[in-house]
């Protein structure tokens, strides 16, 4: 049986639709062509001072995290032997992501007073991607045989994976 | 793992128990082993986004904070060509225009560094249009505030000088960058008297005069910025610079 589990293959599509959303605020952050500011939306968020750290718009940091997520879970399948390894990486990235959205929801909130819907699909994004990839974790490590031999071999049924 | 249940140790042989307590002591050492990499894989991720969050939040702090070194811009477009205070370009030329602006908006700011040098250069020095700018100020309390600062500094006769040093100075909306210290700072760098510019934002000298502004261009239908009129025409706003510069062609003689 060389079935993927369900869950890395929706952590894969969420991660592809963290690259759709984050991409979309990327090619925003990066347009000038904005021509016209209309009552009640003047791109505030983007605006803030918030949207960049030194200068990078924080959606391009959010498109490249979406894209390690990705590679990762790429990865995962070509290599379950390193299963574990490679969903507590993408477990911690996706960690760090939730909590960042976390602190950019606060400041919508409570500083600049505006919210960003592109920019809150990205936060239930990546914290749906950090469960997804923390449930993973615990299954891969639950998995994991210890012998004598050796720690960590896969288990029979994951040694050769095939991408479908 | 059950190598021993299949194969029982021959009591007495002493050799063989001391092979069995060795396994047993290699397995035991990879369950510790194994426990230990677990644990690992959980709390490594989690120091490390922990660590990584930090130093995110603390960044962005710093660089929100840090209010950027007010800067000066280029204004000799507008210094070349004939300027009366909100008025640019020859007072005979057969084209007026208006622009409705807020100096919070980013719209506003791109129009004015990505397209306005080309109009200037086209139509302004040619003498084909008058341009006027006229306050629009709706984004929040410091687009008003920056209108005023800007009706002081045409008192002062560098109304275009500090209407460009706004834009190229605008770092958000409502979030300090044009807060009466920053205004002071901005008219500082264009070359005001900032004694008097101070008391002319203090006193709100032109307050009346912006609110004046907005109310008549909200009356003449302007609903967003940039807006623009020509000869008089309804206000409408634009796509691209090519809406623009068709209606002008279309004014012209």
């Amino acid at each position: 049986m060389n079935r993927l589990p369900r869950w890395s293959l929706t952590s894969a599509v969420l991660a592809l639709a963290g690259i759709g959303v984050a991409g979309y605020l990327t090619v925003v952050a990066y347009d000038q062509s904005l021509l016209v500011c209309g009552l009640g939306d003047c791109s505030t968020v983007q605006n803030s001072p918030y949207a960049k750290i030194a200068g990078v718009p924080i959606a391009l940091l959010g498109l490249l995290m979406y894209l390690a997520l990705f590679a990762v879970s790429l990865a995962r399948w070509r290599w379950w032997r390193q299963a574990d390894v490679l969903t507590s990486a993408n477990a911690g990235i996706a960690l760090a992501g939730t909590l960042y959205s976390g602190y950019l929801t606060y400041l919508e909130l409570f500083v600049i007073n505006a919210i960003c819907q592109w920019c809150v699909a990205s936060a239930v994004l990546v914290t749906a991607l950090f469960l997804v990839e923390s449930w993973g974790l615990r299954q891969v490590l639950r998995e994991e045989p210890v012998s004598d031999r050796g720690v960590g071999s896969p288990p029979r049924a994951h040694r050769r994976q095939s991408v479908l | 793992m059950s190598t021993s249940r299949e194969l029982p140790p021959r009591a007495g042989s002493r050799a063989e128990q001391e092979r069995l307590s060795r396994r047993a002591q290699r397995k035991r050492e990879a369950e510790r082993r194994a426990r230990q990499r677990r644990l690992l894989l959980v709390i490594v991720p989690i120091v490390i986004a922990l660590v990584a969050v930090g130093i995110g939040i603390w960044w962005s702090q710093r660089s929100a904070q840090e209010v950027a070194a007010v800067q000066m811009p280029d204004v000799s477009k507008y210094t070349s060509v004939p300027h009366d205070g909100r008025f640019l370009g020859d007072p005979n030329a057969p084209v007026h225009v208006i622009e409705w602006g807020d100096y919070q908006c980013p719209a506003c700011k791109s129009f004015e560094q990505r397209f306005f040098p080309t109009i200037v250069e086209q139509y302004i020095a040619t003498g084909k249009v008058r341009w006027e700018f006229r306050d629009f100020a709706f984004i929040g309390a410091e687009s008003t505030r920056a209108a005023e600062a800007a009706y002081c500094a045409l008192d002062q006769g560098k109304f275009w000088e500090f209407h460009a040093a706004l834009y190229a100075n605008q770092t958000g909306e409502n979030v300090g960058a044009f807060s009466d210290r920053r205004l002071e700072e901005i008219a500082r760098v264009v070359g005001l008297d900032v004694g008097q510019f101070r008391s002319c934002l203090r006193d709100g000298t032109h307050k009346e005069e912006v609110q004046q502004m907005i109310r008549e261009a909200q009356s003449l239908g302007v609903r967003a910025t940039p807006s623009f009129s020509v000869n008089g025409s309804a206000p409408f706003t634009i796509r691209s610079l090519g809406d623009l510069t068709q209606r002008i062609e279309e004014a012209l003689p």
